[in-house]
This record gives structure tokens, C-alpha cells and sequence, in this order.
């Protein structure tokens, strides 16, 4: 089970009332490379991955929730108080007829979030280079948000979120590494 | 400071003591034999609940997994109590 | 933090049908794990404050990208 703890993981500050960064924003929030996406990814591949590396992709996965929260923070709070003018002029429009000012699961250009953004394959090396893959991408797509980010709230928040995923990429190698020593472990008996 | 400002400043330093131990749980996952590390690792989870009781005292608690303080019920402390996180 | 290490670089062909002025060298990152495959133990930390503020407990894992640099 999970308890819920009344805080964010990093102190989100936002300095601009900027409905079309929140836009931009949510290629991270419920895009293919986003945080929902990796969070749901580790949680469900845990389950048959070697015991080795279960603790890794639990914590992880543990964390990626807490980067949705940062992400739903920011974007909560560039659209707050923006009149529906506002958001029909940052590209919101659609996003606004449908859901109001309530966030949505999906990806920058409002394309809603999908399970196919993740993959589970069973093979403990497959899945893991895929957790690789993802948070090199999820790293990249950080890269472009700040240098599109006008906040520098928003942007001293995505480079916290940008380094977390250096982090993960490398224990995700790491695990690689621990699997590769059980080679030849039968010989030993 | 006045009492919004300094209750931020307090939860930031939860925060940083939270995530060393958020750190040092994903490096000894795949480190289990470094006794260092581990060492640290079991130093920071009590350094992270002490400035963790020093704010709970005060503001009342993060999580259910804390005894809210006589003080904080005494101020009219409810879990539902805003603000919460993303709104602050 | 020395990010030139963490960085990569190339020039890409240009043409004089290119309608934008061309950018003559490009880079990419090349990220610190790229090199580590494992982490060595009893790596310099950072302080608490530090480490939230640059999102890692060891800056030898932080490169630091930056708007101002100029990648795309």
C-alpha cells in the first residue's frame, strides 16, 4: 500500500500566470515519455524482474508519482485563475471545452494517455533497457521544456525533474550490471 | 518572517532531509553490500523524522503515520486542512 | 560542475537551399551515466540543501542543462 504524504518532493514555486506552458507541460504529465507513463511502467514490470532489482523499480516508480504531483502542481497553477480567453489563446481551447480549468492525462498536443506508452515484455533485460530508454527520453523532453519556459519558477522545477532522470537512467544500468553477474552462477554448484 | 513564509522554510528543510534518504534508498537497492552507505542511509531516515517532528509539532502532520501534536489540534489542525501541497 | 564534459558536439552538412540561417555546429548532451556503468562507493555528497537544489546527493551525476546554453 502507499501512504499519502501532505508535501511535494521539490518546492514548487511558480511565478507567471502562463496557461500555455501548462500546455507544454503536459507532454510530461500524460505524454508517452511522461510521468504517469514511467510511474505505471516500473510498478507493473516489478512483479517478474529478478528479486535483485524489484527494489529499484518499486522506488522508482514510487518516485515518479511524486514528479506527476510536481508536474500536476505546475500546471494547476498556471492555469488557476486564466479566463477562458486566456486558455483559448495558449492552444486550450478544445482542452477547456471539454474538462473546464480539471486537468487532464494527456500529452501536449491533447492527445489523451494510453497504456500502449508503456511496455512489459517479461525478459528482465528487455524491460530494463526499456526503463533506460524511457528516462533518457523523459531527460531530453525536460531538456526542451526549459528551453521553452519563460517561469523561472517552473524552469528551476524541470531542471530538479531533468536530474532525477539522470539518476534513474543510472540505476536502471546498474541493475543491468547485477543481472549480468548471475552468468555462469550454475557452474558454481 | 511572517508564519507562511516560515512554515515554507521549515517544510523545505523536511524536504531536503527527505531527499537524502530518497537517494540513499536507490543507491544502496543496487549497492547492498556497501555498510557505509547503509550506515548513512539509517543516520539520515532519523535525521529526516527529527526535522519531521520539528514541523509536525508545529503545523501538524505530513502523513498519517504521525501522532498529531496536542498543539497543532489545539490551532484547529484537521488532515483536511488546507493548504495542500499543490496549493500552497 | 564542468559541463563541456557532459557535452557533445557535430556539424551538420549545410546547404545554400537551407531557408534558416544555418547553425554551423551542434550539440547534444552526453549524459554522467553515460560514463559510470556503477556507481563507485564513497563518492564526494552534497550537503542536504545542495542536493535538493541540484536534485542529486552527488554532483558528479548533475550536468547541469541550462536554457542559456544554447542547444536548441
Amino acid at each position: 500500500m502507499w501512504v499519502y504524504e501532505k508535501k511535494l518532493l521539490y518546492p514548487v514555486e511558480v511565478t507567471t500566470c502562463n496557461p500555455m506552458l501548462a500546455k507544454y507541460l503536459m507532454e510530461q504529465y500524460g505524454g508517452a515519455d511522461g510521468e504517469l507513463a514511467a510511474a505505471l511502467r516500473y510498478m507493473n514490470q516489478r512483479y517478474t524482474v529478478p528479486d535483485k532489482v524489484i527494489g529499484v523499480l518499486t522506488d522508482i516508480s514510487t518516485e515518479e508519482f511524486s514528479h506527476l504531483e510536481m508536474l500536476a502542481t505546475m500546471i494547476y497553477k498556471l492555469t488557476k485563475d486564466a479566463t477562458p480567453e486566456q486558455l483559448e489563446k495558449a492552444g486550450l481551447g478544445a482542452h477547456f471545452v471539454n474538462h473546464g480549468h480539471s486537468l487532464f492525462y494527456e500529452n501536449a498536443g491533447g492527445v489523451p494517455f494510453t497504456a500502449t506508452y508503456i511496455q512489459s515484455k517479461g525478459d528482465p533485460i528487455a524491460d530494463l533497457y526499456e526503463d533506460i530508454a524511457a528516462e533518457e527520453k523523459a531527460r531530453a523532453t525536460y531538456q526542451w521544456l526549459i528551453d521553452i519556459s519563460d517561469d523561472p519558477g517552473v524552469s528551476d522545477a524541470l531542471r530538479f525533474l531533468r536530474e532525477r532522470e539522470n539518476i534513474h537512467s543510472l540505476r536502471f544500468r546498474e541493475s543491468v550490471e547485477i543481472l549480468k553477474e548471475e552468468r555462469d552462477r550454475k557452474k558454481i554448484f | 518572517m511572517n508564519p507562511q513564509e516560515e512554515e515554507w522554510q521549515l517544510l523545505k528543510k523536511v524536504q531536503q532531509a527527505d531527499f537524502v534518504v530518497v537517494e540513499l534508498t536507490l543507491y544502496t537497492d543496487t549497492h547492498p553490500n556497501d555498510m557505509e552507505a547503509i550506515q548513512q542511509w539509517r543516520e539520515a531516515i532519523k535525521e529526516a523524522a527529527k526535522v519531521r517532528r520539528q514541523y509536525e509539532s508545529r503545523f501538524g502532520p505530513l502523513s498519517l503515520l504521525s501522532v498529531p501534536s496536542t498543539q497543532a489540534i489545539e490551532v484547529g489542525w484537521h488532515w483536511n486542512s488546507t493548504p495542500w501541497p499543490w496549493q500552497r | 560542475m564542468n559541463q563541456s564534459q557532459f557535452r557533445g558536439t557535430f556539424r551538420p552538412y549545410v546547404s545554400p537551399r537551407d531557408p534558416c540561417p544555418p547553425i554551423l555546429e551542434k550539440t547534444f548532451v552526453l549524459p554522467p551515466q553515460l560514463f559510470t556503468n556503477f556507481q563507485k562507493p564513497g563518492l564526494p555528497q552534497n550537503s542536504p540543501e545542495e542536493a535538493l537544489k541540484q536534485g542529486s546527493l552527488w554532483p558528479q551525476f548533475v550536468d547541469g542543462f541550462y536554457r542559456e546554453e544554447g542547444i536548441s
